[in-house]
């Protein structure tokens, strides 16, 4: 007979309790994992979408989504012509807050040429854009529904397509559009001083026919390397393949989130151990007249730690359980997305099993010292 | 035919202290001591007095400073015997039986005797047949399914004593055993232990200070600052 399972029987009201409550706890570990990982889906997903083999950028800077980065939209030809590239699109980013439905909608507008790099997009439903200065497509998040309009400074659009998971790094939803579109939201909320000075001088380069970036792709057999430099030959460019461009998102706008969501799960599994290890304590600390009985009648000790952790272990692989399960039903009410993935599933598993084990060490010990006498006498 | 009563039970020179120099209590001082099979033996004597060391040691729990005890003929306590050596002649040689009858609140009647079995290495099937056996024995069969909490004082003893006879044991400890019951109960507890030790050729030791039961021991030993200062055959009258 399994006295761990016939004690868990016995109290199956308060076992129950105690996994729904440790699950609540193993859910936001799960919870704080999943964020990090969509933090680093979200910011990855704008760059890697726009599978791109270089961006070229503002020389000197690390654009366009670490820092500022300004270049002439004609950049774009020049580029196209330099040997070894296939096409090339200009880009626009600019993180907007439009009124919407008596609210605020925040939202990460891309600004992308028609038929060009950096305009390609998986519609999830509608269609894409087929012409400027009237449609957008927005990701679902942004809540917006298809052939709703929307105002953007003076200009209406229609949603004609919708996107899924698309959003900045800082978690605003997509909204895409024309870089003709975007240039325009772009000035639009420029300061007003800006915007004077392009509409008496539009060639004057402060704002107007500029982009935050090239996106180029190279033929299969160029050399990246040397289409890398004759790029930097021009003083005012800079050239990154897209694993720079990666790593310095990760580094730099994803590595602190990253520190911070790192330390809170460490903290949040020293809790859970601390939690498991009371829990288990308190548990066996319950039966100690059952586990002085049990020693007192012959039992030996494997038997009454064989008790201990495989009490220790349902309760914590319950509790595991039925965490993944809230936190997967309530995936949908967090503001941003959570990612999970099998292998973090599979480690915090693993993790969870070496603190139940680890936490079960009080219990056991004080389970081993309980004395067989004292089941004796009243 | 009655068998031949035999030493089950055999102390010689028997001292226990705790504790160190001025302060020091010596819980049991030179006990001799040898009970027989079939015999009903009471521990009788103030708080203090040393009954549950001695049964503590009898029981393999605690070992003595000096002197000897032999059990079922086998010397226990020597340098060679470990404490799991101990453990397991608790398991296979002694029958357990408390004053509050300490079954296991999460498992059935039936299942807090057949575990005895079980720790054995007897499967499952056989140790509930055995259980069955003993609970019919005893009369509380009828309760076989019931945990604990469900049995009354006096069915829950039966189930504890069903317990203590799961190993077949030569030597049965009752620590107190109708200190919780009323006294038709416990007069049927005590009758029900003399014919275990009549009938199953056992020693039963029980401390007590229930002078209900007095009358109906075999002989009471009377212990006082840890040394058997008197022992009687009460008169069965």
């Amino acid at each position: 007979m399994n006295l761990a399972w016939r004690d868990v029987q016995h109290g199956l009201g308060r076992f129950i309790l105690t996994c729904v409550g440790l699950s609540l706890l193993l859910g936001v570990v799960m919870g704080m994992t999943a964020i990090y990982r969509g933090l680093v889906a979200e910011a990855l997903g704008i760059v890697d979408g726009a599978k791109a083999d270089l961006w070229i950028v503002e020389g000197g800077k690390r654009g366009p989504f670490a820092e500022a980065s300004r270049i002439p939209r004609d950049t774009r030809n020049a580029v196209m012509v330099q040997s070894g590239v296939a096409a090339a699109g200009a880009i626009v980013y600019q993180t907007v807050e439009i009124p919407y439905r008596g609210g605020i909608l925040r939202a990460f507008v891309v600004g992308a040429e028609l038929d060009r790099p950096g305009n390609e997009v998986v519609i999830v439903e509608g269609r894409a854009i087929l012409k400027s200065r009237s449609e957008l497509v927005a990701d679902r998040k942004t809540g917006l529904a298809l052939g709703e309009k929307l105002r953007i400074g003076r200009n209406d659009f229609t949603v004609v397509g919708l996107v899924a998971n698309s959003a900045s790094s800082g978690g605003d939803p997509v909204i895409m559009m024309t870089l003709r579109d975007a240039q325009l939201v772009q000035l639009e909320f420029e300061p007003s001083a800006v915007r004077k000075e392009v509409a008496r001088n539009p060639q004057s380069g402060v704002s107007g026919d500029t982009v935050n970036a090239i996106i180029v792709r190279l033929h299969p057999n160029a050399s990246t390397h040397d289409v890398i430099e004759r790029i930097r030959r021009w003083k005012h460019l800079g050239a990154l393949t897209n694993p720079e461009q990666q790593q310095i998102l990760t580094r730099s706008v994803i590595e602190k989130a990253r520190k911070q969501i790192g330390l809170f799960t460490g903290i949040l599994l020293i809790v859970s151990t601390v939690v498991i290890g009371l829990i288990i304590y308190t548990m066996t600390m319950d039966k100690k007249k059952a586990i002085a009985t049990l020693k007192l009648i012959g039992a030996p000790d494997r038997t009454i730690v064989t008790l201990i952790l495989q009490q220790a272990l349902a309760m914590g692989l319950s509790g595991f359980a039925i965490g993944a399960a809230l936190i997967r039903l309530a995936q949908d009410y967090f503001p941003r997305r959570l990612v999970f993935e099998t292998s973090d599933t599979l480690m915090l598993l693993g993790i969870i099993i070496i603190v139940c084990l680890a936490a079960s060490v009080f219990g056991v010990r004080s389970a081993l010292k309980i004395d067989p006498a004292s089941a004796l006498g009243g | 035919m009655e068998k031949p009563a035999r030493p089950v039970v055999d102390i010689a020179r028997l001292s226990k202290s705790f504790g160190e120099g001025p302060t020091a209590v010596h819980a049991l001082v030179d006990i001799n001591l040898t009970i027989n099979t079939g015999e009903v033996v009471g521990l009788i004597g103030p708080s203090g007095s040393g009954k549950s060391t001695l049964l503590n040691c009898i029981g393999c729990i605690t070992e003595p400073d000096v002197g000897e005890i032999r059990l079922d003929g086998r010397e226990i306590y020597h340098d060679k015997w470990m404490i799991d050596d101990l453990r397991r002649l608790r398991l296979e040689t002694i029958g357990f039986i408390f004053q509050f009858h300490n079954l296991l609140p999460f498992l059935s009647a039936w299942e807090n005797v057949a575990i005895v079995r079980t720790l054995m290495g007897e499967d499952m099937e056989q140790a509930k047949a055995r259980a069955m056996d003993l609970l019919g024995y005893l009369q509380v069969d009828n309760r076989a399914n019931s945990p604990p909490a469900k049995l009354s004082g006096g069915e829950a003893q039966r189930v504890a004593i069903a317990r203590a006879l799961a190993n077949e044991p030569r030597i049965i400890l009752a620590d107190e055993p109708t200190a919780a019951l009323d006294s038709e109960r416990a007069t049927i507890v005590i009758e029900l232990m003399k014919k275990v030790a009549v009938e199953r050729e056992a020693a039963v030791i029980v401390v007590t200070h229930d002078e209900k039961i007095f009358s109906r021991l075999d002989r009471m030993v009377h212990l006082r600052d840890g040394r058997i200062v008197d022992t009687e055959r009460p008169d069965h009258a």
